[in-house]
This record gives structure tokens, sequence and C-alpha cells, in this order.
């Protein structure tokens, strides 16, 4: 292998020489190279171990679809692992390493195991490993280490990915003589057009013409001109369409930075890039793939496709080989033949497993060609020395080989079995690929709608043919855009490379690799076969063909092939494997996008988070919410040391603040639902368990939410504005959902009510001031309204001025205590908070969270829906029986449901408090509860616990099984620690029964 | 009673706008602007006599009427409409809006809190926001049009009354994490 001096059309820049390092060695090559070809240059035959026989391997493609040359790129925050090196462009200091290779790629134990590998056939793990069954762990430790390529990268990425949505009328994927061609006709019309390539330089497959067509020079150049000056044209470079889903949904993934040498990369750009494509119309241009010959020992390195071997010498200037075989069963051998002579000045042998195409010029010129001739076998050692070749016979149906065979020596082996047109993206949206018998290959079916395939992948395999192919398709998705349309050009003409039926020699089929990467050989096909496997999606599986980061891009539609004649039937009745997103393997990052860390999902925040923030509050999220959990003090030390109370110390002093004094409570992430209209009453009535027919103006009143099988799905207060106008509170986490709820049954099943819904939860910003001095700090705020408690009782809600700010005060309470709860448009929040706080400062008012909150509310018996219920709890087994009303002229949502044989059992699960009998223990919530100690039947489990620091002890509300009939009924608490706790089933109401602290101070 | 000095408040208040403030990406949060929910048939009994005496024309789906030097009404979705108006005439606005529609099925709602207003222009702009929201914002927004739909996992409303500039709207409590998103989203152009 060497570099020939410059040629005229290669892409490198001989000007820029980059230093490289591979495998801790350092090398040198130039811009423009990939790491393939310039592995290649230096002369480096083996970049890989195979996966399961640790075999040598080399480089046998030149793009996306090389199945050996996977690397480990880079090391720390910038690795990569399973980088194909046909795909990475060199940039200077690149580093990189084989993927590959145990313990390294020079020694691989799994090649010591050489005489045990005809045991490992498909199937071998499934059939060995399966006895004893208790040593599988063992086994699986072990054959995992031995398993896989790169390890999987150790640290944080260092970079960063984004998506971008694109929206154009014409997609083009594929920037070769087709794309680019369906493109410009495209983008005359005036439509926009994205062209989507992936490699660095437009021109696909073309840019191996350019040496021998200054005609498809000229046309590329001036294509390429023309796109690029079009105000309506995209052009994406390195980027891969990697999906294509309905509705002409494109995901591509563009490699923005990949090239740049890792001191030169930008930190505020991405490293790659999704494009999320929204096309009217898409034209997959997207190419064909060699296929290579079968052969045994076809992996030796050395052996390579001859396409790769023509794009090396033509645009790398890599000559892979002093001494060449290219063997073919089609027209598109001949090419590379001349090409080796003309710029390499190298004469191959030629062997064409057919006779009768034209090679008198090649002949002539001294080149070697049989026709008739194939390879039956490879050998060498680090690389290909010599083939076995022999004369081929085909008899109408099957090739046959003569059993005389001769030795060629060689230093590289170029083979061409055929083309696999890139069908994938087609196939994503559930169509079939059809096997074309002329051209030996499955051509995209393109019957969805709104798509159209031009070029190679339709089987063309001339450029002049592919520029029309381009054009024509163009055309076609042109009228159903109804742009203007020029006159409508020629379907090209099949121009057939001849390629031969499918051939797979008899002869040491165990050493006939159909897919490189998975170390799937012919004897594998053979043994699934054998063993009845009959559909190519099982023989698929049961041999891994088709597997791994390549996908069987080379390798599966020789193996359909192989089973076809195997199973005696056409390779269209065996038909295709799935074909899945994606086309290339997509790092996660790229997926993700910029939806990490802190943008992962949104955090919601009150209009009074900053105080909170200043306040030194720890946060909870709920429902995406931040909000206060708890606010710990500063703890003074000696020496002037500081450090903050934990959770139980400052939720401890918070409780009792509120209890004994006031505290102050940011509320203001509960959903709030303006409801309106002249049936306001009777759709509250619907929606809620309980009767709100007579609810006054001024007024709250609690309301318990069912859905259709009555399982509680929401509570909270709701105001009533006017006769025709009600403020409804819900949960914090459930307020999307219940508006939706609420929305649904609006808009499905009583379209007939007279009622409007607006989410106002934001508008409102909400600072409860709780306790029973509560009265004292509102009533330095507000002078409009009469606090005294029969002015404004409980449940009451009046408007005023808070702080100079009109407001909406409600008397409600989630504590028992005295409780008043401002409500300002959010523009204001802080600003009342902040005046609370400097009103109550007399009294010392104490700011808590939301853990403060539950330990008040349990107290009191209170539920929360969510962490008390879980979707199947009736008010009923809530113990709420008080808030339903069975008697209201249209039933409530689940109120049939409540008289269900199942929702009236007496043993449901009911919500209870418990006492542990040990006053300091708290439970963990979500403990499992028994009846006896040495019961394993459980009977329910604990839903809420806390230490309260008013009782003195610990107190739980559970759900147990009758547990309503049950009281002062000792049952046991089973901790997952093994831990058994006697508790006493108790009413939930814990604190002030008699409902005396509601008034506050008076 | 103490004497009290109200302070009004915007969502991003705390935000470093400088930071987005290039001729590529320029966003700016505007305070002087109220937003009521008008939800209303036209086709009502009583609906046309009251939206005449508003001054208010029904815009067609997924446009726009009037202007925001008195009040900019949006379709958001059928029966419901958003306006956007001067602060300052907001609450004279609602006023006169319950009195007109007094006895009409509809509803009238502030919801001037709910949201932050944005101002968003510069050269880059919709390169920044392509990467955001899943709506053609370059192709699909010409003037005149208003769109409801999702950036950045956010709710947003989002239209344009100007050639140079894009208006949106994100709710109050989105408007941290959609201003986060929008500042990674721009950085490369700064």
């Amino acid at each position: 292998m060497k570099r020939l001096a410059p040629q005229a059309h290669e892409r490198i820049d001989r000007s820029k020489t980059y230093q490289f390092t591979w495998q801790g060695e350092s090398y040198y090559a130039y811009a423009g190279d990939t790491l393939a070809s310039a592995l290649l240059a230096n002369g480096i035959d083996v970049v890989g171990r195979s996966f399961k026989y640790g075999r040598k391997r080399g480089i046998l493609a030149a793009g996306v679809e090389e199945p050996n040359a996977l690397v480990t790129l880079e090391s720390g925050g910038y690795e990569v692992p399973n980088a194909r090196a046909t795909e990475i462009e060199l940039y200077d200091q690149l580093n990189a390493k084989a993927a590959s290779g145990i313990p390294s790629l020079r020694f691989d134990l799994r090649a010591a195991l050489k005489p045990f590998h005809k045991f490992m056939v498909a199937g071998f793990y499934y059939k060995t490993f399966k006895w004893p069954q208790k040593l599988w762990p063992h086994y699986e430790h072990y054959l995992r280490q031995l398993a896989g390529f790169s390890e999987v990268p150790q640290q944080a990425d260092a970079e960063h990915y984004d998506h971008q949505y694109q929206f154009v009328d014409v997609a083009v994927v594929g920037g070769g003589a087709a794309g680019l061609s369906a493109a410009l006709t495209a983008a005359q019309s005036g439509a926009s057009v994205l062209v989507i390539d992936e490699r660095a330089e437009l021109g696909g497959e073309l840019s191996s013409e350019f040496a021998s067509s200054a005609e498809a020079q000229q046309w590329f150049s001036s294509t390429k001109q023309a796109l690029e000056q079009m105000p309506n044209v995209r052009i994406l470079k390195r980027s891969t369409a990697f999906a294509l889903h309905d509705f002409n949904l494109l995901l591509v993934i563009e490699r923005r930075q990949d090239h740049v040498s890792l001191k030169q990369r930008n930190e505020k750009q991405s490293r790659q890039r999704q494009h999320r494509v929204r096309a009217k119309q898409v034209i997959l241009a997207t190419g064909s793939h060699e296929r290579p010959l079968l052969f045994a020992n076809n992996d030796l390195p050395g052996v390579l496709m001859a396409s790769a071997m023509r794009r090396y010498l033509n645009e790398f200037a890599v000559l892979c080989g002093d001494k060449p075989v290219l063997a073919g069963n089609n027209d598109s051998i001949y090419a590379l033949a001349e090409d080796l002579v003309k710029r390499a000045g190298v004469k191959p042998v030629v062997l064409d497993m057919r006779v009768g195409y034209d090679a008198s010029r090649l002949i002539a010129a001294g080149i070697d060609v049989r026709q008739g001739y194939t390879i039956l076998k490879a050998s060498g050692s680090n690389r290909v020395e010599q083939v076995s070749i022999a004369k081929v016979y085909y008899d109408g149906k099957l090739w046959s080989a003569s059993a005389a065979t001769e030795t060629l020596d060689c230093d590289v082996v170029a083979t061409s079995g055929g083309f696999n047109p890139l069908v994938h993206l087609d196939c994503h949206t559930g169509s079939k690929p059809l096997f074309s018998n002329a051209l030996q290959a499955f051509l995209p079916a393109c019957d969805k709608p709104a798509r159209i395939s031009a070029g190679s992948v339709n089987g063309h395999s001339d450029w002049q043919a592919c520029v029309q192919d381009g054009a024509y398709a163009a055309h076609q998705i042109l009228g159903r855009l109804e742009k203007s349309v020029a006159p409508t050009t020629v379907k090209p003409e099949l121009k057939l490379l001849n390629v031969a039926p499918f051939f797979c020699p008899t002869h040491q089929r165990n050493k006939i690799f159909i897919d490189m990467q998975n170390d799937v050989k012919a004897s594998d096909i053979e043994l699934a076969i054998r063993e009845n496997y009959r559909s190519i999606e099982h023989i698929k599986r049961y041999t891994a063909m088709g597997f791994g980061t390549d996908q069987g891009k080379i390798g599966n539609v020789l193996g359909i092939a192989l089973a076809a004649q195997l199973l005696n039937r056409s390779i269209p009745e065996v038909g295709t494997t799935t074909f899945r997103p994606m086309y290339t393997p997509v790092t996660m990052g790229a997926l993700a996008g910029e939806e990490v860390g802190l943008l992962f999902d949104p955090q919601r925040f009150t209009p009074i988070h900053a105080s909170h923030v200043a306040r030194g509050a720890e946060f909870e999220v709920v429902g995406q919410w931040m909000r206060p959990w708890y606010f710990p003090k500063a703890i003074e030390h000696l020496y002037d040391a500081q450090s903050a109370e934990d959770l139980h110390t400052a939720v401890q002093r918070e409780c009792l603040a509120v209890r004994n004094s006031v505290g102050v409570m940011d509320a203001s992430t509960l959903g709030k639902i303006d409801i309106q209209g002249p049936d306001v009453r009777e759709f509250l009535a619907r929606v809620y368990t309980n009767a709100w027919a007579k609810l006054a103006p001024g007024k709250c009143r609690y309301g318990v939410m069912c859905d259709e099988n009555g399982m509680i799905i929401d509570d909270g207060v709701t105001a009533c504005l006017s006769d025709t106008h009600f403020v409804m509170t819900t949960t914090t986490g459930g307020a999307a959902r219940i508006y939706n709820h609420l929305e649904t049954w609006l808009q499905t099943e009583w379209p007939a009510l007279k009622v409007y819904l607006t989410s106002v939860t934001d508008h409102w910003s909400t600072t409860a001031i709780v306790g029973p001095k509560a009265r004292r700090v509102i009533e330095k705020l507000c002078s409009d309204i009469d606090f005294n408690a029969k002015a404004f009782p409980f449940m009451d809600w009046r408007e005023g001025t808070v702080a100079g700010v009109p407001a909406r005060v409600m008397r409600i309470s989630f504590s028992g205590e005295l409780s008043y709860e401002i409500n300002v448009p959010a523009n204001y929040g802080r600003y009342i908070w902040e005046q609370v706080m400097e009103a109550g400062k007399e009294f010392d008012i104490t700011p808590y969270g939301t853990e403060t909150m539950h330990v008040l509310r349990a107290e009191k018996g209170y539920i929360i829906v969510g962490q008390d219920t879980d979707g199947s709890l009736s008010p009923y087994d809530a113990n709420m029986g008080w808030a339903v009303s069975l008697t209201k002229p249209y039933p409530f949502l689940g109120q049939r449901a409540l008289t269900r044989s199942d929702t009236v059992r007496t043993d449901r699960k009911q919500l209870v408090g418990l006492l542990p009998h040990d006053a300091q223990k708290v439970l963990p919530e979500g403990t499992q509860l028994v009846n006896a100690i040495e019961d394993k039947a459980m009977i329910g489990h604990v839903t809420s616990s806390y230490l309260s620091p008013i009782l003195g002890r610990s107190i739980a509300m559970a759900v147990v099984k009758a547990g309503l009939s049950r009281m002062g009924n000792t049952i046991y608490a089973k901790t997952v620690g093994g831990e058994t706790i006697p508790v006493t089933i108790a009413d939930s109401v814990f604190y002030d029964t008699a409902k005396e602290k509601l008034d506050g101070e008076v | 009673m103490a004497k009290f000095e109200p302070q009004f408040a915007t969502a991003l208040e705390q935000q470093d706008f400088n930071r987005l403030n290039s001729a590529a990406f320029k966003v700016q949060e505007l305070r002087d602007y109220g937003y009521v929910v008008l939800r209303v048939d036209a086709n009502t009994e009583g609906a046309a006599h009251a939206l005449a005496k508003l001054d208010i024309s029904v815009p067609e789906p997924l446009t726009m009427t009037g202007s925001l030097d008195s009040h900019l009404v949006k379709w958001i979705g059928p029966s419901e409409y958003g306006i956007t108006l001067p602060l300052a005439q907001k609450d004279a606005f609602i006023k006169a809006a319950k009195e007109a529609l007094q006895g009409v099925f509809a509803a009238v709602v502030d919801n001037s809190g709910g949201y932050s207003f944005l101002h968003i222009s510069g050269t880059q702009r919709y390169e920044v926001l392509s990467k955001l929201a899943l709506y053609d914002l370059r192709g699909q927004l010409p003037l005149g049009k208003v769109v409801s739909t999702i950036a950045a996992k956010s709710g947003v409303i989002v239209y344009r009354v100007e050639e140079e500039s894009l208006r949106l709207m994100v709710r109050w409590s989105f408007a941290q994490h959609f201003w986060n998103a929008l500042v990674k989203a721009s950085e490369e152009y700064r």
C-alpha cells in the first residue's frame, strides 16, 4: 500500500500534513484523508479483530458500510466508541485505537482459541451455557467481557448537541449525481430544497468518475455552483438521514465539528445536530453499496470492495496493493482495472465469473483477463498473499466450480458481487423492497405518499442515467407540489451491469464470512436452516446476521441469497429482514440534543422564587414546579463556624411556628381554573362529588373529584365569585391533567352546558399566612376587609386591597389553623410576600415549605391526592363520605360506579390513621402492613408518615383493608429492613379534633 | 396602616438581557402589556352587538385583528381569543367588556400575570427559534398570523406584527426555563 504521486482529482490537500496517532504510534497523512485512507497510506493492514473468533481484519469498504474498521476515537470527554475509520475525517493530532482486540490488536485471546472455533457455531452460546442453570451468572460475566467492540466511555461528554426543526418543500437525500440533479430541477421551480449528503463533499460516487470523465467533472462543478447560489437551497454536508418516518419526518444527523481538531473546536457550537425535517416531498437518491464476492477467508486484510479500492485510488491517491486481483460478477470491475492501469501503472489480474464481456481494450493493454473464473479461497497471514481460483459454470439455476484450481500471488483482492440499493429509508415506514432479477438487487418500492427514488438506488449504473433519473424524479414531485414544471424529462433506460446470479462456493463454508462484523459464516446459515429455521427473520436472530453497528449493510443480501439457495426458494420468496431506524449509529447526545441537565425537563418557578432563594430555601420538584421544601436556618457554632439546619430540625421548627404563632407559605403552584357561564353550578355538581347548587357568592367549598370509576383523581377548593363565575383550585401536579379532563367532558359529553374554562394558574400568585396570629399579620396590610372571625368566617373569600394591590383573600386552610390565602396577579407576587414577611416580623413569621405543609395536613388527616390515594380509592374508602351527595338531579362523574359490587365491598382498603406503639418510631412511607407478626399477607400500606412536633409523637396515614371498622386494633408494619413495628389503627385526624383552632387568636 | 408602594415585576426581570442583545439575536421582555382572555362564540345571541361596542372584530382562525396600540385580538381556538393591550388600558377594557357582554354567554378573564411577553429580533432569530420550536416560524408565520405551539417543551403563543421581529408569549412559570433554552440555543451567535 502506498501513496501515489498527485492525482488530477484527488480530495487530499498535500499542502497540509496532519500528525495522527494510531494504537499509540505516530503517523502522518494529509488533510482530506479519512482515517481509513490514512491508515492504508501508512501501510497498516490489520485494523481490528473480529467479534467472535478474534480474526484479523482490515479495511473492507470506504464508507458507512464498513464492518471491520471500528475504532475508539480520542479519550476522556471526547471519547467516541465504535467510530468507523472510513467515516472519520482526519484532523491534526487525531488519536485513535482499534475498538477490538482482547487484550490487544496484536494478540487476541479469542484467536488463540482457534482449535475450538469449529465448535463455536451459530447457537453455540444458547446450547452450551444453559447447564447448569445456576452457573449462568458466571458464564454471563465472562461472556460479556468477550463481547462487543469499544468500551463505553467513562467520562461525561465534553461537547454538546442540539436539534433543529427544518421545513422544506423537497428534501433530497443524497448529494450524488441523481440527488444533485433532482435538487437543481426542484430548486429551479422555486421550491425550497434541502440537500442532505453524508460525505464531506458533494458528489457521492460520481466523484470516482472525475478521473476518467471530464464531462462528469464539469457537470458536477456547474450543478454544485448553481445550487450553492440559489437562496432556496440549503445543503447539509456531513449529514446522514438516519430515519424516515410517517408524513415525511426525516431525521438527519449533521456532524458539525467531528472533522475539526479538538483544539480548534468551537465550544459555542454543537458537535452534532439532529435535524428534524418535515418535507412535503422526499427524493431518495441514496445510492447503493457494493457487495463482495464470497470465498473462503474472504475476511483477510487486503480483501476489499472494488468500489472502495477505486475510491482510495482516485480520491485519496492510495494504492491498496501492487499485485491486485480483481474479481467480480458484473461489468463494474473493469472500470477499476482501467483506473489502476492509468493512475498507478499497475496491471491487475481480472477474474470475471461471466463470459462475454468485451474486455479487448484491457487485454490489449496487457492485462490478464480471465472470464468464467472466480476466487474460491484466499490465504495469507497478516494480509492476503494468494488466491485459489477456479473456472465456474452456470447451468441456468446454480453455479458450480471446477475441481481444478490455480493459485495466484497477490497483495490485494478487490471484488464486486453486485450492488445493494440503499432502500433503508424507504423501508422505515413499512415498505417492502422488491427484488429485481435483472439487477440481482432489492429495489425500493417507494409506495408511500410524497416520496420518490432516483439514481443508482433505482438500479442505474452510469452517471448520465442517474442525472436524468434525478431530474425525472424531481419533475414527478413538482407536479404534486403544483410548482411550474419544465417540459417533462424522460425516464432513463436502465443500463444493466449484467450482475450474475449469486454464488457461494461449497468448499470451506466455515471460512466464508457473510457478516464480518458478527462473524456469521456461510456454514452458520446452513446450520440454522438445518435446524429448521425457515423465516429469514429467525435465521437472522439465530445467527446474529445483520446485528451490530453496520446492520448487515454488506452481508444481509448475501445471507438472504444463500438462505434462498439452501431453502430452494427464490430470493423474493425469502424476502428481507426488517429495516428499522437508525440507518447508521447515532450518538446518544444527538438524540438528546440540548435537552439535558437543566433543560431536560422544564422547571417551573413561582413569582416568589427569588425570595425563597434569598432565604436559603431547599427545593423539591412537584409536578415540574420548584417548590420550597424547607427553609433551613443557619446554626452558629464555636469559632464562627456555621452550618444549616437539617430537614428534621427545620420542619420541627416550622411546624411549631405555624401551630403556635404564624407561618407563611407560597401556594402559587396550585392549579387555578376560571369557570364562567350560566351552567357553572351544574358543571361543578357533575365533576365534584358534593353539591354546588347553593354555594353563595363570597363562599368557598372543598370538593372531591372522581373519575368514571368513582375513584378520587383530584381535590381542591372552589370559590364562588358570582352565580355564573367560580374559580377552582386543583392539586399542583394535577393542574394540566384536570383541566384537560374537564375540557374533555365539556366538549365531548356535555357540549350543551354553557361553561367556559380558562387556566389562570400562572396569573395568580398566592401567599398563605397561616397560624393563630395570621389575622394580626394581615390586618397590618389590608384595611378594606373586616377580618373579624364572624365577619369573615372560615371558607369565605373577600375582595380587597392588600399592601396596595387588589387581591382576593380566601380564608381556607390546609393545616387546621387560621389561614388567609392572598391571591394577587403574578406581577405583585413577590412584593406581597415580602410585605407579609415585613408585617410578620414582630410575630417572628416563619416561612415554611412543602415538608412542613405535609406534616401539618397529616396532623389534621387531610389527604394529598396522589400520595394517600393511588387511583383505587373512592371517597368512601378515604372516609370522605361527607363530601358525597347522592341526591343531585344529575349524577356526578363516578357516582354510578360507587354502587358497583367491588366498590361497595366492605373489605376494601380504607384510609385510616396509624399510631406506632413506639411514639418515636416513624414508619417508612410505603411500608406494608400485616395483621399478625408472623403474617405475610399484606392488608395495606403506609401512605404518609411523619414525626408530629405538636403531638410529640409519630403519626401515619395508611390504607388498610376494612380499616375504618377496625379502629383501635393493633396491626404490624413490616419494613424493608426486616423490622416489625406494632401500630394501632386510629382516626386519621390526630390534632385539634374539635376544630378549636380554626379561628386563631381572637 | 403603612403607606404601600406596590412593586410591579415581570417573570424575567431578574435576567441579564445583555446576554441576548446582539444584532444576530435580541430578546426584550415587554412590561407594558396586559392580556385578557375572551371566551365567546361570535354567533351567540348578543355577541355581535357587544363585540361591535368593544370595537372588536373577531379574527379568522390563526389570525389577528386590531393593533397593540388599542387591543390586538388573537385567535387562540374556537371561541377563544387572546387580547393583548396596553397594561394601562387593561382594567378599563375588562370593565367595558364585562358590561358589554352582560347577559351574553361569554367570559372575560384577566390573564396578564400569566405570561412573559417577549419581543424577539435579530438576523438569526429563526435559526435560534428553529432549535426550540416545532412550528415552521420562518415559513408559516407571515405578518398578521398567530399560532399556539410548543417551544423548548413550553406552551407558547407566537405572532407577528412587524416585519423584522416576532412576539412570543410564554407562561410565567415556564419563562425562566424558556429563557435558559434561548440562551443556550443562541450561544453560537454571540
